[in-house]
């Protein structure tokens, strides 16, 4: 005990995406920092095998929380590393009609292709980027690419952060899905962390933080327990947000800082999952788990995107209906299954509120627009699949949240954020934040790759 | 949790997982041998209200039960708020009963049914690294393994 020390230059709240990236950058300087992450560190040999044991220990509230008519699922990632273990390693940037969303709402001049593309590429120095090679792809993968071929769809391959992932020996990406063994799949822990531990930095694993107090001049507290329940209290000169837009929100109200934006503009990229029932076997599981995505123009400018997805048998039970025989033949027969999900850039805000013994509330609703948004998705993947010989599919009106986003806006304006363009905010200078929390809108792509670059960008340009 | 609310589960759990010649029931799996490995990780609110449930689903009889269930799942003409509670129970109980029953735990426990062969769901997981570098830096650096 006596080696934990307590005073740091930089405390950085949340060791996912964001918070890896910019201990990476500040060590590199010479900084001291400390991570303070609540969920487990997990690394290659001890990654969980079982859905059970991954849903419950890797995620918040034993794997799903809802929101507040509980039609949305919210997959909030708890373990260092964050959304970087648990998801499919997809890497995409903005193109210029999220950028120009973002900068219409915050007024922020880098939101643009020019001023970001620098940073999207420093990606590139720690974390390999490749196309998810054709050759192994599954039927399920297949499946979509003629079906949008026979619809007049344009799709295109997925990237994901990989490298020499072992698809030649059999192996099936969907067990990656609490966290790849081999360190092929690009996570910030296995990448930016290493770095930055290999540097000094320090972390805290299983550390609820509970408390930030910037009454003093000198430092800003941080405090939360330990595992055991032991009660900790951290000092720095500055603070930096990471723990995703729930994360923080929930701190900062629980903090008792003043600005009425904290939780707002709440966004989820709502997604719905239709399975397809062949007469064959899709085996979906099999190989890298997914290959292609939607690229069509007339999609992005409807607000929606289609992807080849699957998942493990326990969570794919939330996307059958009914009971008894009904239910339970679907799993039985899961390996006849196909699916195609639809993600909607959805333009109704959210709002995260803590409640009563400090639960945490989402108001989040898809509002007509976004409902129409979905329709037009499951109408396109009706198509497609029904195009490939579908017996039947099978569509369900439960949304998943995975790409949590807003809650803490960035913009120009003070009254309408609560960051600053300088990534700092408002209320105290002190305290920065680059992750997802501070999205003003839904941009309608997967988020990871602009949050790195947003990190890089912010640690890189943090003046002393 | 108490005995009538595990049997509460046990029961609920048939309804969704009713077993037939290849694969046996929930309650027949035996799974909920190993329910604290969900129960566990819940919110102290969330378990209270959970077993709460379980412990009325426990002392309903089977055939209500099936009924109330029947209704739980074709929730979409019901006002707002009991959309919310149906889809709440919907996602809550099948989550836990298919977590268990889906999860393979039978490759730790040979006693175990064995499901995931059964369906034919078994993926190749790759052989682990030893990444010796992130061991030895998480001792030095990660204070969680230093209290």
């Amino acid at each position: 005990m006596k080696d934990i020390k307590l005073n740091y230059d930089y405390i950085i709240i949340g060791a996912g995406v964001s918070g890896c990236i910019v201990a990476e950058r500040l060590c590199s300087r010479g900084k001291n920092v400390l991570l303070l992450e609540a969920g487990k560190f997990f690394y290659s040999k001890n990654f969980l095998t079982k859905e059970v044991d991954s849903n419950s220990q890797m995620y918040w509230n034993g794997g799903i929380e809802l929101n507040s008519n509980a039609s949305i699922g919210l997959i909030r990632p708890k373990v260092v590393g964050g959304g970087s273990i648990i998801n499919g390693g997809l890497l995409d940037p903005f193109d210029d009609l999220a950028l120009e969303g973002f900068k219409d709402i915050t007024d922020i001049d880098f939101f643009s292709l020019n001023s970001l593309n620098p940073y999207y590429e420093k990606i590139n120095s720690l974390t390999t980027i490749e196309k998810i090679p054709e050759e192994y792809a599954n039927l399920n993968s297949k499946i979509f690419k003629q079906g949008f071929k026979a619809n007049g769809f344009q799709c295109a391959s997925l990237e994901r952060g990989q490298k020499n992932c072992p698809y030649s020996d059999g192996v099936d990406c969907i067990t990656c899905l609490s966290g790849c063994p081999t360190n092929s799949k690009q996570s910030t822990m296995t990448t930016y962390l290493r770095e930055a531990l290999k540097n000094g930095a320090k972390i805290f694993s299983e550390f609820k933080v509970k408390q930030v107090d910037n009454s003093s001049r000198e430092s800003i507290k941080v405090s939360g327990h330990d595992k055991n329940l032991k009660q900790w209290t951290f000092s720095c000169n500055k603070l930096i947000l990471a723990s995703g837009a729930i994360g923080n929100s929930k701190l900062l109200i629980n903090s008792g800082f003043k600005n009425k934006n904290i939780g707002k503009n709440f966004y989820t990229h709502p997604q719905y999952m239709l399975m397809a029932e062949f007469d064959h076997e899709v085996n979906a599981y099999k190989g890298p788990l997914q290959n292609y995505k939607s690229d069509d123009l007339n999609f992005r400018k409807k607000g929606f995107k289609l992807e080849n997805v699957f998942a493990p048998p326990a969570a794919i039970s939330a996307l059958f209906n009914g009971v008894g025989d009904e239910f339970f033949s679907c799993l039985k027969n899961i390996n006849k299954f196909g699916s195609i999900e639809v993600c909607i850039r959805d333009e109704n805000p959210g709002e995260i509120k803590v409640g009563r013994n400090n639960k945490t509330i989402v108001y989040k609703e898809l509002s007509d627009l976004d409902k129409k948004k979905r329709d037009l998705g499951f109408d396109a993947i009706k198509n497609i699949l029904y195009s490939q010989g579908a017996k039947r599919v099978i569509e369900g009106d439960f949304g998943i949240g995975l790409h949590l986003m807003g809650g803490c806006s960035i913009g120009s304006e003070e009254k309408k954020s609560v960051f600053a363009p300088d990534f700092s905010m408002y209320e105290d200078k002190r305290i920065s934040c680059a992750d997802s929390s501070i999205f003003p809108n839904a941009p309608g792509i997967n988020p990871s790759l602009t949050i790195m670059a947003l990190s890089i960008k912010f640690a890189e340009e943090l003046h002393e | 949790m108490n005995k009538i609310a595990l049997n509460g589960l046990e029961k609920a759990g048939d309804i969704y997982i009713p077993g037939d010649q290849s694969l046996p029931s929930f309650s027949e799996s035996n799974f909920i041998n190993e329910h604290q490995r969900i129960l566990s990780f819940i919110s102290k609110d969330d378990r209270a209200a959970l077993e709460l449930l379980l412990t009325i689903f426990g002392l309903t009889p089977l055939f209500i039960l099936k009924i109330l269930f029947n209704k739980v799942v074709n929730y979409h003409h019901y006002p707002e708020f009991i959309k919310t509670l149906c889809r709440t129970i919907n996602v809550g109980i099948k989550g836990i009963v298919c977590a268990l029953y889906f999860s393979g735990l039978e490759e730790e426990n040979p006693n175990y049914p064995q499901i995931l062969k059964t369906i034919g769901w078994q993926p190749k997981r790759a052989k682990a690294n030893e990444d010796l570098e992130m061991k030895s830096l998480i001792e030095r650096h990660d204070f969680n393994s230093m209290i």
